[in-house]
């Protein structure tokens, strides 16, 4: 299986590729300093330790912060029950009928929610109709956008937007008088709603919870990509794409 | 690190996911083909990870268990039938990287074979041919001794050259 053995990174005698991630993760434990030696007098486990440091930058086309903005939303989602994938959609709707009837009083199954992570929604009014988003769909400039938020614990939110110029606005509060110290719950709606301008590129919403409203005020960005608030803040970013009329 | 009991909360999500991810992404690459399924791999991965987050077992590493989902969630998908169908159609070109890349035939040739074998021998060869990992290494990350992982080995090297898979 010569063909095989050809297949791994790296010359026959060099770490694994698990052994390297675990070295980079600091979790190769013991044979760390065997590692480090190994890779300081090799120029191909040097490149491939240098690619791991790079992180996402290693891969020029994946858009990181969609990836996590969508790991997010997505683990903010209700957990549906394992059993509902296997049955007919008609028989899970008639079951539930059936729970809803016969045990009015008891919570909906997928009702669970991940205690510490708050998320932001974002929804596009089509003809008035509010119509959920995905981080990283695309959106076009003059589309209507408003937000929902979802919060394990109290806080002063705010939502800031950066765009493609690196420029920084805030979405909520709008007003210095508005309200901004929210109860945790879920499906916050935040007053008002924003059109999207024609500032070409990205566009970054992130939902700013902090536990003081002065920290609000704090966000700066550090370039196009990354917005950076007080250490005190909680940042959930979600990300879409622009295209300009 | 993740903590028994105790969900993830979002600044730990994003710690996790830059130290964590892009070696994910790497691996699914490699053991799917192509970007838009790797990307689909890391986002149900690490939506895994947060949701289980309370039921890690401090004991072992991230990484050792982020290679076993990693290695179980793609080759589910390699076994999926529709995906064997576009295995031979798809455009498996190796991934754009500083670090030398074995050849998308070569490639394509383990996916199909990963796809078509016996579920713990294909884990055990993905650990061993594409990862590199040492018997000692697989054996670790499959919980099972090095003499378990030299016999799926033999075995998968046998069935994939012909011989019986069992």
């Amino acid at each position: 299986m010569s063909a095989l053995e050809n297949l791994r990174a790296g010359k026959p005698d060099c770490p694994s590729d698990f052994a390297l991630d675990a070295l980079h993760a600091n979790e190769a434990g013991e044979r760390a300093p065997v590692l480090q030696q190994h890779v300081s007098s090799c120029e191909v486990c040097t490149a491939r330790m240098a690619e791991r440091a790079q992180g996402f930058a290693a891969f020029a086309e994946v858009d990181s912060r969609v990836l996590l903005a969508r790991i997010r939303q997505r683990a903010d989602e209700p957990q549906r029950p394992w059993w509902s994938r296997l049955l007919p959609i008609g028989v899970v709707l008639a079951a539930a009928a059936m729970m809803v009837f016969i045990w009015p009083t008891t919570s909906p199954v997928g009702d669970t929610r991940l205690k510490g992570s708050a998320a932001l929604r974002v929804f596009k009014l089509t003809q008035g109709h509010p119509q959920e988003v995905n981080a990283g769909d695309t959106l076009k400039s003059g589309d209507s956008l408003r937000f929902v938020v979802n919060l394990p614990a109290a806080g002063h939110v705010g939502i800031v937007d950066l765009d493609g110029s690196g420029a920084v606005t805030t979405i909520f509060p709008s007003t210095a008088r508005e309200q901004t110290h929210l109860g945790p719950g879920s499906g916050i709606e935040l007053p008002g709603a924003v059109s999207l301008d024609t500032t070409p590129g990205d566009e970054a919403f992130h939902l700013v919870r902090c536990a003081e409203r002065a920290s609000l005020d704090s966000c700066r960005a550090v370039d196009s990509r990354e917005l950076r608030c007080d250490d005190s803040c909680e940042v959930t970013p979600f990300v879409i794409h622009k295209t300009v009329q | 690190m993740l903590r028994a009991h105790r969900m993830i909360e979002s600044k730990d999500i994003a710690r996790l996911f830059d130290l964590h991810a892009p070696a994910v992404f790497r691996r699914c690459r490699r053991l799917l083909g192509n970007n838009a399924d790797a990307e689909e791999a890391v986002q149900e991965i690490f939506v895994r990870v947060v949701r289980a987050g309370h039921t890690f077992q401090h004991q072992s590493q991230l990484t050792t268990w982020l290679y076993q989902i990693t290695t179980n969630f793609c080759l589910n998908q390699l076994r999926d039938r529709k995906r064997q169908r576009e295995l031979g159609d798809a455009n498996l070109k190796p991934m754009e990287s500083a670090v030398q890349q074995p050849t998308a035939d070569a490639l394509t040739e383990v996916r199909r074979l990963l796809a078509r074998a016996d579920p713990k021998q294909a884990e055990a060869a993905a650990y061993v041919f594409l990862d590199g990992m040492t018997h000692d290494e697989a054996a670790q990350v499959m919980n099972v001794s090095r003499r378990t992982v030299g016999n799926l080995i033999e075995r998968f090297n046998a069935w994939a050259t012909g011989g019986d898979p069992s």
